[in-house]
């Protein structure tokens, strides 16, 4: 087993805490730090909230300066520090490790820059993910990475864990719209990396920062792109008999030489549990699959690409092809798949939401081999996912009342893992690995793989110091059995949607 | 001159180890621009397998060799020359096609594949790979991506960056490892892809590559729009705010117009590729805004189409004066997008015989001139204007005169040292690449 390079949490240390917040104090002010017990339990776990510790303090800086600062006082007291965005995360990624010192972006709420003409906008990693669609759409343009929890995660998470969304088919997921940023290195050095301008000479330090999970420092200033709005905008709905002939349509219509915009499949125990709950009334009960497949562009091409895609799900068995294009319609033929992750919650007393990825044309054979899993462990198991790009969200209903329950769930969760690897597939294709699934890391890669990478973290944080323990297996997280009484319920947030 | 190696002979098959006094004079000349002046490497070699190339590789780190690390040699003369090269390296016969997964539309070659025939294999499926780099005949997929060479597509599809999923190589130790996977969507690990593409061959030797793949839009059709300065500017901040979805959007200097017979002026030129009613549709309403704007106008369709990309490709790709043969110099160069056209006023002003091109989306370009016209004074007024653009210029061809007087990467960031810090744990010993790039 590879181990982390992680000297700094791996030290035996007696922390003065009460010495350190009074040097955070001192050098930031009282009013930027946080030291009371109660006041720290909001900020022990992110949006997976299996896994809580309490960190010994957090510190809310409002500029590159001050998180300068608060890094330079970490190193100087050899403290681990972990950055926090909006702590929705899904694998643990925010989540306090032992002695540590937080340091969230909540404060750093500015956008600091908005250039139409060259299409750009510069912000602080504290911003909302949907303000920057906000401050742009009265002009016409949008910010096309769109995780679910839009409407609260931060940019800066976001490009932490280089996080996707329904529209990543056709417009690439986070780093594809990341320019540049500043960063906070965790020596607290401050650098620019990348910049207005893409491909400037040097490695592609961007491109190596965004997607490491807080691991490399802390982004401080992040410029995007941003893309101009579609005129057009459509949304079919087709149901099938079998999910291959779903999962056939799928291929159909890319082979066809359609990128649609979006493009979301679910199967049938996901659409029996929405109209059970959100009654839409739009999915047929008795459909072994539904396939949603979102189109927009110029009319001329969204036009032509509609009746496509309609005569191939046709060709390949649908029964119903129903499209909208007025957002009202367009809504409710989405209603239920937005529906679908609360409508689990309604089902069953616990679920619990996997994030794999496998190549899109072994979706037939790959999902009848989860509900196999699902009947060896015992359990049923939803399929809610991104078809288009082969991204699988597997929900596990269980009841965690039932001692045990935890467990086995966890050994079911790990199994679609591997078998996403099998698949020649991912472990994670939007919600990072985090504390959560580091220790899956050696299915998809090999020592060697796992060494280069660290050589990367040796480089740039080489005293561990930002957040360790993520991303990478060690003795410690991954040679014992997983500590007992969790449970593995995700935080329902109010208004946001799970996709 | 040099007998081989014994340690070399026994992990190669003859064929794959050619000493430099053998080497064909057309090998000979690709090498030269990569290393200092007056001195020779020992030998060439070509690994045909992986394995073969992680043994040399060891070998090489064992017996603290340096090594010029190359694809089919198309752009060794890009980047600065390196010192003491014991080696050269070729990974031109790692060529196997491993997986079209057409359904998926990713495709894995092995690193020395060349572009060509990579599109070769795609297109009987009606894919392709969204790149069009420079010498795009010889040019290896391995190459393309250490120097994250992509062309005027990339207003649509994006840089190498945006294509490339997965990675096997080899590393500075000869151990082989990889990176990211053969899927679209994948945040498993730290993203290496990003460091190698641009990163020149100098933290690893690619040997294996997925990339996404695209489908061949079903028609084209090319808009070229000339006339006043203003005029154009104007034209071209409409389509930025315009819902058109051009998949190129280039300015095109008045000297690279006249050598592909479309012209004698500037111009903006729209490519489209979509299906046929929106490729008609948005050319017309581009001419409708032209007409507007007393623009003038012509469009091209079919082969004629596909023609004259392929000779805006070739021009600038055309390494000596057609008329004398003399020397020219080959940069990229960067702006933000509003500054592209003032770039290649200047760039007019300082030399009216230089070939340009500039992306209007992203504001990189390259250009072409000639060597005569290209001096450090030159160089350096281009590299301050792009700069005050928030851009950059690297010279990636020139003379070895030239090359020697400037600082030919001109990056002017303040990261070098975490980039050098990366350098020195990918590659402590320092074998790779030597002296070629930012990190030296
Ligand atoms: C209901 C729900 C729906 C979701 N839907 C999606 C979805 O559709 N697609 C998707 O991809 N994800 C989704 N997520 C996951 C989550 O929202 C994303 O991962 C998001 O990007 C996290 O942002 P955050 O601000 O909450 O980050 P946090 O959870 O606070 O942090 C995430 C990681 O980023 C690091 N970090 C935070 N800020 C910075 C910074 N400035 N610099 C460096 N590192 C930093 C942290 O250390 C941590 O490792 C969903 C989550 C929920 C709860």
């Amino acid at each position: 087993m590879v181990v982390a390079v992680n000297p700094a949490a791996n030290q035996a240390q007696e922390f003065d805490w009460d010495a350190i917040a009074r040097a955070f104090e001192q050098a930031l002010g009282k009013d930027r730090v946080v030291r009371r017990r109660e006041e720290l339990l909001v900020y022990e776990c992110d949006g997976l909230t299996s896994y809580r510790q309490r960190p010994n303090l957090a510190v809310l800086p409002r500029t590159t300066g001050e998180v300068s600062t608060a890094i330079k006082l970490c190193n100087q007291w050899n403290v681990p520090f972990v950055a926090r965005g909006s702590g929705t995360g899904l694998s643990g990624g925010a989540l306090p490790t032992e002695n540590s010192v937080l340091i969230v972006t909540a404060r750093m709420k500015q956008i600091l820059d908005v250039d139409l003409d060259n299409h750009r906008v510069t912000v602080q990693p504290g911003v909302i993910n949907s303000w920057v669609t906000q401050a742009v759409s009265g002009a016409g343009f949008y910010y096309s990475p769109d995780p679910s929890s839009q409407i609260i995660c931060s940019v800066g998470g976001n490009v932490a864990e280089n996080s996707g969304g329904v529209h990543c088919m056709k417009y690439g997921v986070t780093t594809n719209h990341v320019l540049g940023l500043k960063m906070v290195l965790p020596d607290g050095s401050i650098v620019d990396v990348g910049g207005s301008v893409q491909e400037m000479p040097g490695y592609d330090l961007t491109g190596i920062f965004v997607g490491s999970e807080g691991t490399l420092g802390i982004a401080t200033e992040i410029t995007l792109r941003i893309l101009k709005s579609a005129d057009t905008i459509r949304v079919l709905l087709a149901d099938f008999e079998t999910v291959e002939a779903a999962g056939a349509a799928v291929t159909g219509i890319v082979g066809a030489g359609v990128i649609p915009a979006a493009m979301e499949m679910m199967d049938n125990m996901s659409i029996n549990a929405v109209e059970d709950v959100a009654k839409t009334d739009c999915y047929p009960r008795d459909a072994a699959a539904i396939l949603l497949v979102e189109l927009d562009g110029r009319e001329s091409e969204v036009s032509v690409n509609c009746d496509r895609v309609a005569q191939i799900c046709k060709e390949h068995g649908a029964r119903n092809v129903t499209s909208a294009s007025d957002p009202q319609e367009r809504a409710t033929l989405w209603k239920g798949r937005k529906a679908a992750f609360a409508a689990m919650g309604q089902l069953s007393p616990d679920y619990y939401v996997q994030d794999g990825v496998i190549p899109r044309t072994q979706l037939p054979w790959v999902l009848e081999e989860i509900a196999n899993l699902g009947k060896q462990h015992g359990y049923y198991v939803a399929n809610v996912f991104h078809a288009g790009d082969g991204n699988l969200h597997p929900l596990i209903l269980y009841d965690n009342a039932v001692p045990g329950a935890l467990e086995k769930v966890e050994a079911l969760g790990g199994d679609i893992l591997k078998l996403c690897v099998k698949a020649g597939g991912s472990i994670s294709g939007e919600h990072g690995i985090g504390a959560d699934k580091r220790c899956y890391m050696p299915q998809m890669f090999s020592e060697a793989d796992l060494e280069t990478m660290q050589q990367v973290r040796s480089a740039i944080n080489p005293k561990g110091l930002a957040n360790p323990t993520k991303i990478f297996p060690t003795p410690k997280t991954c040679g014992e059995a997983a500590n007992a009484a969790k449970s593995l319920n995700i935080k329902p947030i109010d208004g946001v949607e799970q996709f | 001159m040099t007998a081989i190696a014994p340690s070399l002979s026994k992990i190669l098959p003859e064929t794959a180890l050619t000493p430099w006094d053998e080497l064909s004079p057309d090998w000979q000349q690709r090498i030269a621009p990569a290393i200092a002046p007056g001195q020779t490497p020992q030998y060439l070699i070509q690994p045909e397998t992986e394995e073969q190339l992680a043994q040399v590789i060891r070998q090489a780190h064992a017996g603290d060799r340096n090594v010029l690390i190359c694809g089919n040699g198309s752009k060794l003369g890009w980047g600065d020359a390196a010192e003491r090269i014991d080696w050269v390296i070729s990974t031109a016969r790692l060529n196997r096609l491993i997986e079209n997964a057409a359904g998926d539309l990713t495709l894995t070659v092995e690193a020395g594949t060349t572009l060509e025939q990579i599109q070769t294999v795609l297109e009987p499926h009606n894919l392709f790979l969204a790149l069009d780099p420079a010498y795009p005949k010889t040019a290896t997929i391995g190459g393309i991506i250490a120097t994250a060479d992509a062309g005027s597509l990339r207003h649509r599809y994006g840089g190498v960056r945006d294509l490339l999923l997965g990675i096997q190589f080899v590393r500075a130790d000869g151990e082989i490892a990889k990176a990211g996977g053969r899927v679209v969507k994948n945040v498993a690990g730290y993203d290496l892809m990003k460091l190698f593409t641009g990163g020149y061959g100098t933290l690893g030797l690619l040997t294996q590559v997925t990339l996404r793949t695209y489908p061949i839009p079903e028609a084209f059709r090319t808009v070229l729009l000339t006339g006043e300065k203003a005029a154009l500017e104007k034209m071209s901040l409409a389509i930025a705010q315009s819902s058109l979805s051009p998949i190129s959007q280039d300015w095109l200097s008045s000297e690279l117009m006249q050598s592909t017979a479309q012209g004698d002026t500037t111009a903006l030129a729209l490519r489209f590729g979509n299906v046929e009613a929106s490729v008609v549709e948005q050319s017309e309403e581009v001419r409708l805004l032209g007409q507007k704007l007393g623009l003038g106008l012509s469009v091209l369709v079919g082969k004629p189409e596909e023609g004259f990309w392929a000779d805006v490709s070739d021009r600038l790709c055309q390494r000596t004066s057609p008329i004398d043969d003399s020397e020219t110099v080959l940069c990229k160069f960067g702006v933000m997008p509003t500054a592209s056209e003032a770039t290649v006023q200047l760039i007019k002003e300082l030399s009216s015989e230089t070939k340009v091109r500039v992306n209007g989306g992203s504001g990189l370009g390259m250009l072409r001139g000639m060597a005569a016209d290209w001096d450090g004074e030159a160089v350096g007024r281009l590299r301050s204007h792009c700069q005050s653009h928030k851009g950059f210029l690297t010279v990636l061809e020139a003379p070895a005169g030239l090359k020697q007087q400037l600082d030919v990467w001109g990056y002017s960031g303040n990261a070098l040292p975490v980039m050098q810090r990366i350098k020195e744990q990918f590659d402590p010993k320092k074998t790779l690449n030597p002296g070629r790039f930012v990190v030296g």
